[in-house]
């Protein structure tokens, strides 16, 4: 990037690149130079895991060289738009149509107008049917890449599952390949890759009613990407060290993958599967090393829940003492008020964060045992009593509204619970200066989890549930906060649609929407045009499916199957929980002989 | 003991912001293994202590750090910094004495070279007020004389050098500086701009004792 440019826009330290752990190769002497796009702002991607991860792998194969590429900020994106400087890479200043492949992540997807705004702005046709030859590979993968359909006309293929070996078996491939369609040709033979041009949606009456396979070699349905054990796996072998400040500016190291609480509303929870952890010795080998190299002060365990690791005690306290003398800050994402969670506190007695943060996600048991969200009430209020003894003052908690079956009652227990919380902290410390920060989110019915059939709780009848929250949470001591309804409905539309969902999304971008997640750029009157032109009837969009309609998910296969989704359903209208299948397999469908999967070496008890 | 380093920052790093820059050091310390000392509280950080931020996008000849290092640490240890970003670079380093006056507040003045299309600075050579106007943190506008400001310019073919105010009391920054002079808020944007040296109130470099 030209130096003008460089000091004309905001927070230039996005765009310089030369982080000590960034990669610079020839790209010239490499058979595929690729980037990794995030498609949000430099210091969002940078936080994610995934981004570190596949740069490591596929910079550690010598023929690979892949660069890094996010979503410029609105200043500079002008300064594209004008001409004045080409949307490049950020390691070698590459144009982006330059590149051989180009691969987003999908991490959520209120970055869909983002995407397309980067193809635009690097000159690149947004259809992959509008694609000539010699323009790069456009591949996606991530976690809303298991319902790929509304995305699935802007790219030639994406990842579902696990993105190391398969990733790694691309990329060879496309050095060995001749043209496109010779290779996605091949590409689609392996397991975990969807070639969304070999398959076309069918209706009836306007309604989804299924896939139609368009060659014959390709899959149906297309079986997601597992590796089975993460043993010998230790990418990111080192991070790259951001300059600026990042969302989360740590190194942070992958302890196990996969989830075992079985939450109803939780789409990882169900994708990942099944649970895959490093050994203690492996985790310590890779955060040390990650400090070591990084220089960073903080290291966080990360996982869906940290504390179900089987050696977290034994890594948490090993951790601690081989770094207390750097001040190394320990943290672990997704706490519980629980007397696990405290125990693990404690014995990071080193530098430490203000404040906590939990997720009981409902205000009453009911609507916990509802959601399967495993937390005891009588958990709750002992925890907090001894943070409170230990000094803690400042915790956040996090609800969601909108719930199945979700009643006045258990909105009211949000607020009993902040109640309670801060009688309790009077009680124990005797001062009333306890700072209690609530947020409320709505639940959004997500592909292959339990709630994938429901209707999206109307906008009107949770936003009298948040207002009042407010009124019940009106004090110093409270702070509360909520997602909007109007871009949680938008992500609820995205998140289940079909392919004819494209085109309202490429009309929206059109009309200027982008940064969608973003609550200072998000206009939802430049979708609702969108969806009306597009002939999208949004409420049905929002509305119930039926347990037996054809899905536009159903092309992918994540290895839970559907009759364990639909038994859950189940289960959860009874208010029946499901214990963490640690103890008991309860048959999802992972661990069998079909996925491939192994939960602990047990073998499939059917 | 403290010690006392002098650093260039220069090519990308010019881009980062003070904090940003604070940042770089602290992570390539813990990378080089430097046994720093740390200040106390829930939330311990290394103790460093800079002279004098400078803009982004300005190169920096004149980096001062005191850092604190454990006890019989060398200091000639800084020349060999192996894991630093590309950019920045320890010109000096030694020993000092743990003083009460900071490094910050001993700062006055600094040099600068301005590169560039110099004609369009020729205003300077004139015994015009040069004005300009700073807005204060509370939004109140202030006119200024760049000249007040000024102690002494040095043209070449196609560097201007010149010693400006830069202490805590009296201050201006290299963009209203130009500003002055071409009448152009975004002139400064155009020039290569270097800071050489910072000054105490005797006139003597930060570096001196």
């Amino acid at each position: 990037m030209k130096e003008s440019t460089l000091k004309r826009v905001r927070k230039p330290a996005r765009y310089i690149g030369g982080e000590v752990g960034s990669v610079v190769k020839d790209p010239e002497k490499v058979d595929v130079h690729m980037a990794f796009a995030f498609p949000d702002l430099y210091e969002v991607g940078m936080s994610h895991l995934g981004l570190h991860l596949l740069y490591s792998l596929i910079n550690s194969h010598e023929a690979f060289f892949c660069e890094r590429v996010f979503a410029p900020d609105r200043d500079l994106e002008e300064i594209i738009r004008r001409g004045e400087e080409a949307f490049s890479t950020l390691e070698t200043s590459t144009p982006l149509r330059d590149l051989d492949i180009l691969g987003f992540t999908l991490q959520y997807e209120l970055s869909y107008t983002n995407i397309l705004n980067m193809l635009s702005l690097a000159g690149i046709p947004l259809r992959s049917s509008d694609r000539a030859e010699d323009m790069p590979l456009i591949i996606a993968g991530g976690p809303c890449a298991f319902n790929p359909e509304p995305m699935a006309p802007f790219f030639d293929l994406f990842v579902i599952g696990d993105g190391e070996e398969v990733t790694v078996e691309l990329m060879k491939l496309y050095a060995a390949s001749e043209d496109k369609e010779s290779f996605l040709k091949k590409a689609c033979q392996l397991r975990g890759v969807y070639v969304p041009a070999f398959y076309e949606e069918t209706y009836e009456d306007g309604h989804f009613v299924g896939h139609r396979v368009l060659y014959e070699q390709a899959p149906y349905p297309v079986q997601k990407a597992l590796i089975t054990s993460l043993a010998g796996q230790d990418h990111p072998v080192r991070h790259i060290v951001p300059f600026m400040d990042t969302v989360h500016d740590r190194a942070f190291t992958e302890i196990f993958r996969g989830c075992t609480q079985g939450c109803r509303f939780c789409q990882a929870g169900m994708i990942y599967r099944p649970v895959r952890e490093r050994s203690k010795e492996q985790v310590l080998r890779n955060a040390l090393r990650l400090l070591d190299e990084g220089g960073y002060e903080e290291v966080a365990l990360t996982s869906l829940s940290s504390l179900d690791h089987s050696e977290i005690r034994e890594i948490v306290e090993e951790l601690h003492e081989r770094t207390k003398h750097r001040n190394i800050r320990l943290s672990l994402p997704s706490l519980r008020l629980d007397s696990i969670s405290l125990d693990v506190l404690r014995r990071v007695s080193g530098p430490r964060r203000s404040s906590l943060t939990f997720a009981p996600e409902a205000g009453t048991q009911r609507m916990r045992d509802v959601i399967n969200k495993n937390v005891e009430e009588e958990d709750i209020f002992s925890s907090a009593k001894a943070l409170f003894e230990e000094g803690w003052s400042k915790l956040k908690l996090y609800f969601m509204l909108g719930l199945p079956t979700e009643t006045f009652e258990d909105v009211k227990g949000i607020a009993h619970i902040a109640r309670e919380l801060r009688a309790l902290y009077k009680e124990t410390t005797g001062s009333d200066r306890l700072k209690l920060s609530i947020s409320t989110s709505y639940l959004i019915p997500k592909p292959f989890t339990p709630f994938q059939w429901l209707a999206m709780t109307p906008k009107d009848v949770v936003e009298e549930r948040q207002q009042y929250l407010s009124k019940a949470l009106r004090s110093r001591q409270y702070s509360y906060s909520y997602h909007e309804g109007a871009s949680s409905n938008l992500e609820a539309v995205l998140a289940r649609g079909s392919r004819k969902i494209a085109d309202a999304i490429e009309r929206a971008f059109e009309h200027g929407a982008v940064f969608d997640g973003w609550n200072d750029y998000f206009r939802w009157d430049l979708w609702l045009q969108a969806f009306e032109e597009c002939g999208i009837d949004i409420e049905k969009e929002l509305g119930e499916r039926g347990l037996d309609d054809p899905l536009p998910w159903d092309i992918i296969d994540p290895g839970v199957t559907k009759s364990y989704l639909k038994k859950e359903w189940a289960k959860a209208l009874e208010e029946e929980t499901t214990a963490d299948c640690r103890g008991l397999c309860h048959g999802c469908g992972i661990n069998s002989p079909r996925t491939g999967g192994i939960c602990f070496g047990v073998p499939n008890p059917l | 003991m403290v010690c006392r380093i002098r650093f260039r920052k220069d090519g990308r790093m010019k881009f980062l912001s003070h904090l940003e820059l604070l940042k770089a050091w602290d992570r390539a310390m813990r990378r080089e293994g430097i046994p720093l000392v740390f200040s106390t509280g829930y939330s311990p950080r290394p103790l460093m202590t800079f002279a004098l931020p400078s803009a982004v996008g300005v190169r920096d000849m004149a980096g001062y750090m005191d850092v604190h290092v454990e006890d019989g640490f060398d200091p000639s240890r800084f020349y060999y910094l192996t894991k630093l970003p590309e950019g920045l670079e320890v010109l000096e380093a030694k020993e000092v004495e743990e003083v009460r006056a900071s490094l910050m507040s001993r700062v006055h003045s600094a040099d600068y070279a301005i590169e560039g299309d110099i004609e369009a600075l020729k205003r300077l050579k004139s015994t015009d007020p040069l004005p300009f106007v700073r807005i204060t943190k509370r939004g109140r506008r202030h006119e200024r004389d760049a000249r007040d400001y000024l102690l002494d310019a040095e043209w070449t073919e196609r560097v201007l050098r010149v010693r400006l105010l830069a202490g805590s009391e009296q201050s201006i920054r290299l963009n209203e500086f130009i500003e002055a002079l071409t009448g152009d808020p975004e002139a400064h944007f155009t020039y290569q701009l270097t800071r050489l040296e910072i000054y105490d109130k005797e006139g003597r470099s930060l570096w001196e004792p």
